[in-house]
């Protein structure tokens, strides 16, 4: 299972998350900043639990091409 | 000889009190995501009405600035920010994007059009002063360029969206690009992280070898930072600027410190001074020269404005400043008759005769020297170590939490 743990106030809105994995993140056009969908607020990360496995590649790009870094994925 | 405004940059509560202090005529600073500092950026919207307040009782100009590119999903932001903007008075919006000048045209915002716009020549200015008030030319003019354009103002008496003539504002000290004023695409293309969205990566401070693929040897070009480019410093021939008739002089260093934009602020103010008054003289020159590069500068050049041949490289990586700050301590209480802080020092020492910065809100950045350190058993000594508590002596006024910096050579 994976969680995904992402700090959105650091967030520059640049579109990148949302171009490489749109099932997860939305633009939000209230602040223009991304949205995780689903996810949970908790300390300041945004959090999303129990993601299957098969989408390890394919939120690895999200974390990868994040300019500010603010997207971290945890492979349980 | 008309008034030079002096606009000086914030990024920070600290860094406001110190552009106060230092008798800036005007600030900028960005806010939220959209603006060239967006990774550093630590002021919100709600921070818009804060500032302002501060700044109408201290009787200085506040200006916005939003000059990223712009994408869909940040116009309800824009709109936002500057309807935020027109409710507290903001005096004048930096931007670039067609629709941020646009809206603020609307809400009968002045605009200042962005360097990142690179006005180069008269008839583009024409062309812009329909929708702005403030023109911020090109920093790679050379000084002929810019008189030309000013006097073609005066001659044609061009005016601005206010009806009233419009003005000339450029850099007068500060870090310069590479590239033509911030339009790269270096940070993009290596690191996704894009310098006009605010997040730029500076690939072009660092080192470079060039590979030889054949025989596989690498060269190192001549132990110069080919793109890194010194920082603009005009206050040995401020004198000429000011003569062009330019208007406004600004400060780049969003991402800078509060002691710098302090000291910054500062010379330039002293130097426009010494020039209304006609005692801008070699001796106070060089003072300013030393005190400059007292705080952050990759090495100093004229920029482009006396028309050298392109490119003076900075010989190093990172700053090339003589003086550097270290965090000692901070203030823990402060007795405001006998002008007495206490202060706990939470790392390295303080000893009597330092250098010390006590930088926080409301106070700005002030400097002082350390005459006498009253320890915890009311003794007189000459040092205190981490972990102490000790009173010392100041001619200002301090506040509880403010930070306490010892300045050392660098």
């Amino acid at each position: 299972m994976i969680t995904i743990i992402y700090k959105r106030d650091k967030c520059i809105g640049c579109n990148s998350c949302v171009l490489v994995c749109p099932l997860f993140f939305s633009m939000s056009k209230i602040d223009g900043k991304s949205v995780l969908l689903k996810s949970k607020l908790k300390k300041n990360n945004y959090i999303l639990k129990n993601i299957d496995n098969v989408f390890t590649r394919y939120l690895s790009k999200a974390t990868k091409i994040c300019p500010v870094k603010i997207i971290k994925i945890i492979i349980h | 000889m008309k008034k030079i405004e002096l606009l000086s940059p914030i990024n920070n509560y600290e860094s406001l009190y110190a552009a106060i202090e230092s008798g800036a005529n005007s600030i900028y600073f960005g806010v939220e995501q959209l603006n060239m500092r967006a990774v550093n950026s630590n002021l919100k919207i709600k921070d818009i009405r804060k500032i302002s307040n501060i700044c109408k009782k201290k009787k200085i100009k506040k200006y916005l600035t939003l000059n990223t590119i712009i994408y869909d999903h940040d116009i309800l932001l824009v709109k936002r920010i500057l309807k935020t903007c027109k409710k507290y008075d903001i005096d004048g919006i930096i931007a670039m994007d067609n629709f941020v000048i646009n809206y603020s045209n609307k809400l009968n915002l002045p605009i200042h059009i962005s360097t990142q716009l690179n006005i180069t020549n008269i008839e583009s200015l024409k062309f812009y002063s329909k929708y702005s008030d403030v023109i911020v030319l090109s920093r790679e003019l050379n000084l002929n360029q810019i008189k030309n354009i000013c006097s073609l103002i005066k001659k044609n008496n061009i005016k601005g969206f206010s009806k009233k003539k419009i003005k000339i504002e450029i850099f007068c000290h500060g870090s310069l690009c590479m590239a033509v004023s911030g339009k790269c695409y270096l940070s993009l293309h290596t690191y996704n992280s894009s310098a006009n969205r605010g997040a730029c990566k500076q690939n072009c401070r660092r080192e470079y070898l060039v590979k030889d693929y054949k025989s596989n040897l690498s060269y190192k070009i001549s132990n110069e930072y080919i793109m890194s480019s010194k920082d603009l410093c005009t206050i040995n021939f401020l004198d000429k600027i000011i003569d062009t008739g330019i208007n406004i002089l600004k400060i780049e260093g969003r991402g800078k410190s509060p002691e710098y934009v302090s000291v910054i602020t500062k010379c330039y103010k002293e130097a426009i001074e010494s020039i209304v008054n006609k005692s801008y003289t070699q001796e106070k020159i060089n003072d300013w020269i030393y005190k400059l590069s007292c705080v952050y500068n990759r090495g100093f050049w004229s920029g482009y404005y006396l028309g050298q041949r392109i490119g003076e490289w900075t010989q190093n990586s990172g700053s090339l400043s003589l003086k550097k700050k270290i965090y000692i301590g901070k203030v823990i209480k402060f007795y405001n008759k006998i002008k007495v802080m206490i202060m706990l020092i939470q790392s390295y020492n303080l000893e009597i005769f330092d250098n010390i910065y006590i930088i926080g809100n409301k106070i700005g950045v002030k400097e002082t020297k350390v005459k006498k350190i009253i320890n915890k058993k009311k003794k007189e000594v000459s040092e205190v170590k981490k972990g102490e508590i000790c009173s010392i002596k100041v001619e200002f006024k301090v506040y509880t939490n403010n930070k306490i910096y010892k300045i050392i050579n660098n």
